[in-house]
């Protein structure tokens, strides 16, 4: 083997990690080894690497024994490369001369065998300096940011992160699939563990948004494109006709009061209704009414078009069309919620099929004062339950459905339980699987809400009947379920039961993340780039997630996460350029033949195919490459390769790793 | 077409009117049923509990031999025979060390099996494959008043292989509400019927027998229909002990399904095996 500067002098640092490596692998032994390494100039062992002193063993080596490569044997690089990149740069070395071999998770925690976990240690620290002498450096450059923030989905986390960048003053264009932002929020009544209201601490907020000069409401619309790269996006939204202008609307709400023809309301859960032009709720921002073209006589028989004769201000427009409107932004905040689970998907809890058995947000419109029945819970004969069961979990922790648990089901049941208790005087009866109060003021609540004389019963429903069995039950719902803390399996009639329905991913997640290339995890939320250390930003850099979207969370973790994406956001605004990875895809355009299989593989974008002198040749936008290689791989010609993954730096590394000898 | 049969051994002994009934109704559609060579046991019973490999080995042979003979579906009226033949292929998948015991029971009689039979139920074959509209064509009946709850029983909405939905069927009540016949909604469609707790531990037992019946006359069923020979024989021959231990004068009719289904398309009374009830069919089906 040669290489073209000359033999490099290496230097080898193994870590201890405590006990954590030393514990299973003979640390000394491998530095030893090292030592008799070609091109390995000093090699030690030490008991963490990635603290001051450690580092400074490798600061001084570089500048001692004059090294142009290092190599760590510690943990993943997940974990440290950046610490010992930042090392080697102190020190005055390119950071991508520096290499890793994990010898924590790919060895002494999956092992225990002290010898064979000492030879794999050998050979994984072999092969990082067998692929350390093919490194070479690579610069880094910055691309500047545009400071515009794209924030996807009007509830509470998207009003958060928009509010917390616009009174920064920075632009944001605030994009909600539904006439009004407010989310599922403005449907609930009270929130837990406080119980102050929801629409009291939503409201101001939804409200702020809609007079912020930094914030750009766009309601109503749904983003259709989104191209470009961290810093540099380039989103197509739609608007959809309202048929109203918003300009001129004065939100009187004269139009949804003279016009004749009515359905089910989706914001009270189909218990209320609502007109063909409506505004959802009266605290609607924008409050802008739309037009149900589905429902609207003018648009289904070409005649009514009363709401127009009403209207003073002159604001409908019946010949309004979809119109797509371009923005730029910097960077995207996902926040486009959860939906609930569909009860009837459990046909044992007769949701669909029983009278008076209700879901949770069907609940929530009922106990809220400005709801469809005004705050009163009323059976569907209008009379007034004295019994009220809550079966938690429904569709969460079942191995039937979602495994997960929702979150938030335990502290909203019993939120619900006291509501019920105190408008309709019922009797509540909890059924929980484990009563999961861990938040703060959460626990007190549960005792409270047990205080007051409400039944927690614990064991998984397993039935919803109105079969009876004793007189008793006659006329009545029958909850069953073992009691597991009695062992006895009992039957209890009730009037009503709420069925706590869990939180499921949206139904479009799977488009949404194809649109913003994020991804999904397992249970079909959206996946963060770590669960702990980086929970709302996603692998694709400037996007991140936040609130329910992520997975299953109550408001104030919603609410924490989505001031999280707005300070990820204004950071990158703040500093005004990112720095993208330097290991990316690059193309030998001498070797090009154009094919664009290349462009056809990526995922992000990155290749793209263009004539030059009439020549198709393929190169890469270096911003929005991920450096995964998938391009490098299907290149017919070898034309593409990945600097820092090239094919002398992975060869080596496979031949040092299976001792072919160098 | 012509489908391979798993009668199993209730439908030799006790429940031979039910076998009867399902090959008459599938002649009458202008299918035949193929009886399954040389079947044994599906290993239901007590082997489950006792020896987990024998059990499975017995279903698993079946499913050989019919593999063997490119069965490709294996019908089997009896949903206890369903659910341990169904068992077997969920089995394959999620315990593969204990199929490759099963397996080497297998090969210890020359034979093998690659999972390419699936194992049906005649209410799905008949509301799937022939389906309703075709079964319409040969209906030359139809009882008069007559109200029907329908009851499935346990085994067939079990988890082995079968969609969310069936946990709580609706196939057949919507198959005889199709050929005009009027259904009422039984609620406790999967209900447990007491299953051998009727002759082991018998108050238990009884009571579930009872509530399944007393249930049927709450919600105004003139008759109970039953996907399973094991249900319907449970409802029937324990009908008057659990009415006297629960003090109620309960006559309802159990019939299996293609019993009246084949009532509906004319077959004779006799070749339905309806002279062999328990409990006599009410009026309404004796003009058929």
């Amino acid at each position: 083997m040669t290489r073209e500067n000359g033999a490099p002098r290496i230097g080898v640092y193994v870590c201890h990690c405590g006990t954590n490596i030393a514990g299973v692998v003979d640390v000394e032994q491998v530095a030893d080894y090292a030592r008799g390494l070609p091109s390995v100039v000093v090699a030690r062992d030490y008991k963490y690497m990635c603290s001051d002193p450690g580092q400074n063993l490798i600061k001084d080596d570089i500048r001692e024994f004059g090294l142009d490569r290092v190599v760590v044997a510690s943990c993943s690089p997940r974990m440290h490369e950046p610490t010992f990149r930042r090392a080697c740069q102190a020190a005055g070395l390119n950071p991508y001369l520096f290499a890793m071999a994990n010898i924590r998770e790919h060895c002494s925690w999956v092992h225990d065998d002290v010898e064979l976990a000492t030879e794999k240690a050998k050979a994984l620290v072999r092969a990082a300096v067998g692929r350390a002498y093919y490194q070479e450096s690579l610069e880094t450059h910055g691309v500047p940011v545009n400071p515009n923030v794209l924030v996807v989905g009007g509830g509470i986390a998207g009003i958060q992160a928009a509010l917390e960048i616009a009174d920064a003053d920075r632009q944001v264009y605030l994009v909600e699939r539904e006439p009004s932002i407010g989310g599922h929020m403005a449907q609930f009544d009270k929130t837990f563990p406080t119980l102050d209201c929801a629409a009291c601490i939503l409201t101001p907020k939804m409200v702020s948004v809609g007079q912020h000069p930094f914030i750009k409401l766009m309601s109503y619309s749904e983003v259709v494109e989104v191209s470009g790269f961290v810093g540099n996006y380039t989103v197509k939204v739609r608007r959809k006709a309202r048929y109203v202008d918003e300009e001129k609307c004065t939100g009187c709400g004269l139009c949804q009061t003279k016009c004749p023809w009515k359905t089910d309301s989706e914001f009270d859960m189909g218990l209320g209704k609502r007109k063909a032009i409506y505004m959802p709720f009266p605290q609607a921002i924008p409050l802008v009414p739309v037009i149900d073209t589905d429902l609207c006589v003018y648009f289904q028989k070409g005649k009514c078009r009363v709401c127009e004769k009403f209207c003073e201000a002159n604001a409908l427009d019946f010949e309004q069309t979809d119109r797509i409107e371009e923005i730029e932004v910097g960077s995207i905040i996902v926040a486009t919620g959860f939906e609930t689970f569909d009860a009837e998907r459990i046909p044992r809890y007769s949701y669909g099929r029983l009278p008076n058995v209700v879901t949770s947000l069907e609940l929530e419109r009922m106990v809220n004062a400005s709801g469809p029945t005004g705050g009163k819970i009323v059976l569907e004969d209008g009379s007034t339950p004295e019994r009220v069961g809550i079966v938690h979990c429904v569709g969460s922790r079942d191995v039937n459905y979602n495994v997960y648990c929702s979150r938030v089901c335990c502290m909203a049941s019993l939120k619900l339980a006291h509501l019920v208790r105190e408008k309709s005087g019922a009797d509540v009866y909890n059924f929980y699987i484990d009563m999961r109060a861990g938040g703060k003021g959460y626990e007190e609540f549960y005792r409270r809400v047990m205080e007051e004389g409400t039944h927690v019963i614990r064991g998984r429903v397993a039935v919803v009947s109105a079969s009876p069995q004793v007189p008793e039950e006659e006329g009545h719902l029958i909850v069953q379920v073992e009691d597991t803390l009695t062992a006895v399996v009992r039957r209890i009639p009730m009037d009503m039961v709420i069925l706590a329905v869990g939180m499921e991913p949206r139904e479009d997640a799977e488009e949404v993340a194809r649109l913003f290339k994020i991804s999904r995890s397992a249970d079909g939320f959206f996946l963060e780039k770590h669960p702990k250390l980086d929970p709302v930003a996603t692998t694709t850099d400037g996007v991140f997630v936040v609130g329910a979207c992520q997975g299953p969370k109550d408001i104030p973790d919603t609410v924490a996460q989505a001031s999280a994406a707005a300070a990820r956001a204004l950071a990158m605004i703040s500093k005004g350029q990112v720095v993208p990875e330097a290991a990316t895809a690059t193309v030998d355009a001498a070797l090009c033949q154009g094919c664009g299989r290349c462009e056809e593989i990526c995922e992000f974008g990155a290749p793209i195919v263009t004539l030059e002198d009439g020549v198709p040749v393929s190169s890469v936008n270096a911003a929005m490459c991920k450096g995964c290689g998938a391009c490098a791989v299907v290149c017919p010609t070898g034309a593409i390769s990945v600097r820092h993954f090239t094919r002398d730096e992975i060869l080596a590394e496979i031949d040092a790793l299976a001792g072919v000898p160098a | 077409m012509t489908y391979t049969y798993f009668p199993g051994c209730f439908l030799k002994g006790t429940g031979e009117p039910i076998g009867a009934s399902v090959i008459a109704v599938f002649e009458a559609l202008g299918h035949g049923l193929e009886e399954l060579d040389d079947w044994n046991c599906c290993g239901a019973t007590t082997y489950s509990s006792i020896d987990q490999t024998q059990a499975l080995a017995l279903a698993a042979r079946n499913l050989s031999l019919a593999e063997k003979g490119n069965a490709g579906d294996l019908l089997t009226p009896c949903s206890a025979c369903y659910f341990v033949l169904r068992r077997v292929d969920d089995y394959r998948v999620r315990y593969p060390e204990l199929m490759g015991q099963v397996l080497g029971v297998l090969h210890d009689m020359d034979l093998d099996y690659e999972g390419n039979v699936t194992v049906r139920h005649p209410l799905d074959v008949l509301c799937d494959d022939i389906g309703v509209e075709e079964i319409k064509k040969h209906v030359s009946w139809q009882p008069n008043g007559l109200r029907v709850g329908c009851y499935y029983g346990c085994l067939y909405s079990r988890p082995y292989g079968t969609p969310e939905e069936w946990r709580f069927p609706t196939k057949m009540d919507d198959l005889f509400s199709e050929l005009g016949v009027e259904v009422v909604d039984f609620p406790l469609k999967t209900r447990c019927c007491g299953g051998s707790l009727t002759t082991s531990v018998e108050d238990v037992g009884q009571r579930l027998v009872y509530l399944l019946l007393h249930e049927a006359r709450r919600v105004g069923a003139d008759m109970l229909v039953t996907i399973c020979p094991l249900c319907q024989f449970n409802l029937e021959a324990y009908q008057r002990a659990a009415g006297k231990r629960f003090g109620e004068d309960i006559r309802m009719p159990v019939l299996y399904f293609t019993q009246l289904l084949g009532l509906l398309l004319g077959i004779p009374q006799e070749k339905l095996g309806m002279q062999r009830l328990l409990i006599a069919p009410p009026a309404a089906l004796l003009g058929a």
